[in-house]
């Protein structure tokens, strides 16, 4: 018998991996494997994952997602070509350029930049070229949930939604598509009923707006603007907000759990809490382009 | 639509996000016919429940015989 394919995806935070590993199957991805491990060395144990399921006879392919900690974000309002061709010079000078790999994405307003450390980067492809796995996609934390969300609920009838993220020491991370389109990646800290955007990258004229909003998920005066729905997850997030959330009864706020809309092989159904099960959310890469 | 993929090449990226999906080069009926461990892979999958359903049949027609044979033999006692 051929090996069958399968898809690991990996994402990496803080000091864990979170694992999950599918096959094609007549009904849509099965879900074979998953689970977390403590990052112990530089190296990805990429065969740790394959291991995990030898039984199976697979053929692997990886997805990647990565954390925010060797990425750096900027946006660059538009103006006519010339200008931003003198902005972008005055951005970034030589030693970044050889140094960070850029990726820019055109928005309504201007471009929104992701860089990524080439070292990081290559380092990754390196290991993985030298075990000979093929690597399908490589994203980062958030970005990589909305693969996901994209893939597992049906959007068709949104056009303005959020992606949320609740993290340890209160912080929050906000992915905002308007009109179906990137408008704004958002950082920003919760301290009691207050939320202090940190850092913004995006159109600035719906800055305020947002912090509104989120200030009113905190303070009972909840007021979600034009946003059709909330789209939270949380790894190690304070579990009172995460709760605060799903006693708003409000079918606009969407626990992402990944588990829900894939089919599980027998020896693996999760035994972990729905908030639990949302920390997979990040895994959204290793199932972009199919609906599930 | 916006869609990270940093193994894509780097620089403007609209034009490029439609080919980030996941795919498996892949025939139908390959994922139909496999089988791990002896277990389907796929949910319903007709191999293994049409080998069920015969089963049940022989069952029931097995049973049904011994029925009749016990009825046959209690009828022809009495005769």
């Amino acid at each position: 018998m051929s090996a069958l394919p399968a898809l690991i995806g990996i994402s990496i935070h803080e000091n864990k991996y979170y694992y999950l590993s599918w096959i094609p199957s007549e009904s849509g991805p099965l879900v074979i494997d998953y689970g977390t491990t403590i990052i112990k060395e530089q190296d990805i144990p990429f065969d740790y994952f394959i291991d995990k399921i030898k039984e199976y006879n697979i053929n692997p392919r990886f997805t990647i997602a990565l954390s925010n900690q060797h990425i750096k974000y900027n946006f660059l309002e538009s103006y006519n070509p010339l200008i931003d061709d003198w902005n972008n010079r005055n951005n970034y000078d030589k030693i970044f350029q050889s140094s960070y790999d850029s990726y820019i994405y055109n928005t309504e307003d201007g471009n929104f930049n992701i860089h990524i450390l080439k070292s990081i980067k290559n380092n990754i492809v390196n290991q993985i070229k030298h075990k000979k796995y093929p690597l399908a996609n490589l994203s980062i934390g958030i970005f990589s949930a909305l693969t996901g969300v994209k893939s597992w609920y049906n959007l068709e009838n949104f056009g303005n939604y959020i992606i949320l993220k609740l993290s340890k020491r209160n912080i929050l991370e906000l992915l905002i598509i308007r009109d179906r389109q990137f408008s704004s990646y958002v950082v920003g800290q919760k301290n009691n009923d207050n939320f202090n955007i940190t850092s913004f990258f995006g159109n600035k004229k719906y800055k305020e707006d947002i912090s509104e909003t989120i200030k009113s998920f905190f303070n009972n005066s909840l007021d979600l603007k034009d946003y059709e729905k909330i789209f939270y997850y949380s790894i190690g997030g304070n579990k009172n907000d995460a709760n605060l959330f799903s006693s708003f009864n409000s079918d606009k706020f969407i626990l992402i759990n990944p588990f829900k809309r894939l089919n599980l092989d027998d020896n693996c159904n999760p035994k972990l809490s729905e908030i639990n099960l949302s920390s997979y959310a990040e895994l959204g890469n290793a199932f972009g382009g199919i609906d599930v | 639509m916006f869609d990270v993929n940093l193994l894509n090449e780097p620089g403007q990226q609209n034009e490029k996000t439609a080919d980030n999906s996941i795919s498996f080069d892949l025939d139908p009926i390959d994922i139909i016919d496999r089988k791990i461990n002896n277990k389907e892979v796929t949910n319903n999958l007709s191999e293994n429940s049409k080998k069920k359903d015969w089963f049940l049949i022989i069952i029931i027609i097995l049973i049904i015989g011994i029925i009749i044979s016990v009825l046959l033999g209690y009828y022809f006692q009495k005769i």
